[in-house]
């Protein structure tokens, strides 16, 4: 049950960054004689990448409940790999060898704590 | 847009109110009972997490995160993100020696964890490195 919190802590909090950037890119894009508050507030996917965060932070709470913190809280920078896979597929990012490295290592990295 | 020593400040004023917020959230949460939230006595057990003083450390821990997410919006506006997210995973190893030695939480001292942990941080100073570099023009880090 702990990975469970943890694995849905890890997808909400990726959807909320990915929808963060999506939100700001349209922001970025749209008339610069709106304020760029306004324009925030009137993009969905801003709201949605709020309330992403929001629940993902409150299912976080959910996995601290039993996994230990000096485990978890590393094992969060999997969201770096599922970013780079969303940047990769959805957002046709070209992604460098450096990066998919890095990728490598976190799952290595995380791998070996789930089972410490 | 912040000075550049302000930025500085702001970055490790992130660095350690986010290391704050994640040790206040386990330290709330540990002996809560929350994981069976959603079971049948999930309800009694929220209500009694909720009038502890534990619910207090959380919400603590939850206005330190906002803070620390704001120092961090404002710091990155002028600081190299290829070297503040290595510089963020610093609050790792400082979590795991708070929550290892701290008798509060008593976690387990192990030499993997330790070795994860220093696989993660390679690996986040290797993402942040290679897919930030290109974006940096007028700011150079530290």
């Amino acid at each position: 049950m702990e990975y469970l919190y943890f694995a849905v802590a890890v997808l909400l909090i990726t959807a909320g960054q990915v929808l963060q950037k999506l939100a700001s890119d349209k922001v970025a894009g749209q008339d610069p004689m709106q304020s760029i508050a306004i324009r925030f507030i009137r993009c969905t996917e801003f709201w949605i990448a709020i309330v992403c965060l929001g629940l993902g932070t409150l299912v976080w709470l959910l996995a601290l409940s039993t996994m230990e913190v000096s485990k978890a809280y590393p094992m969060l920078s999997l969201s770096f790999v599922l970013t780079t896979i969303v940047a990769r597929v959805h957002l046709k990012e070209v992604v460098s060898p450096g990066r998919w490295l890095g990728v490598c290592l976190i799952c290595a990295g995380a791998a070996l704590m789930a089972g410490a | 847009m912040v000075s550049r020593p302000t930025a500085r400040i702001l970055i490790l004023a992130s660095l350690l109110l986010t290391t704050a917020a994640q040790l206040m959230f386990r330290f709330g949460m540990q002996s809560s009972g929350l994981h069976g939230l959603f079971s049948e006595a999930g309800g009694s057990a929220l209500l009694a997490w909720l009038l502890s003083p534990n619910a207090l450390v959380v919400l603590g821990g939850i206005v330190c995160y906002a803070i620390s997410l704001f120092c961090w919006v404002v710091a990155i506006s002028r600081f190299e993100l290829s070297v503040a997210y290595p510089l963020l995973s610093v609050s790792y190893i400082i979590v795991y020696g708070i929550a290892v030695y701290w008798p509060g939480f008593a976690e387990e001292a192990s030499v993997t964890k330790l070795l994860g942990i220093a696989l993660i941080m390679l690996g986040v100073t290797l993402v942040a490195k290679s897919s930030y570099k290109m974006a940096a023009s007028d700011s150079s880090g530290l």
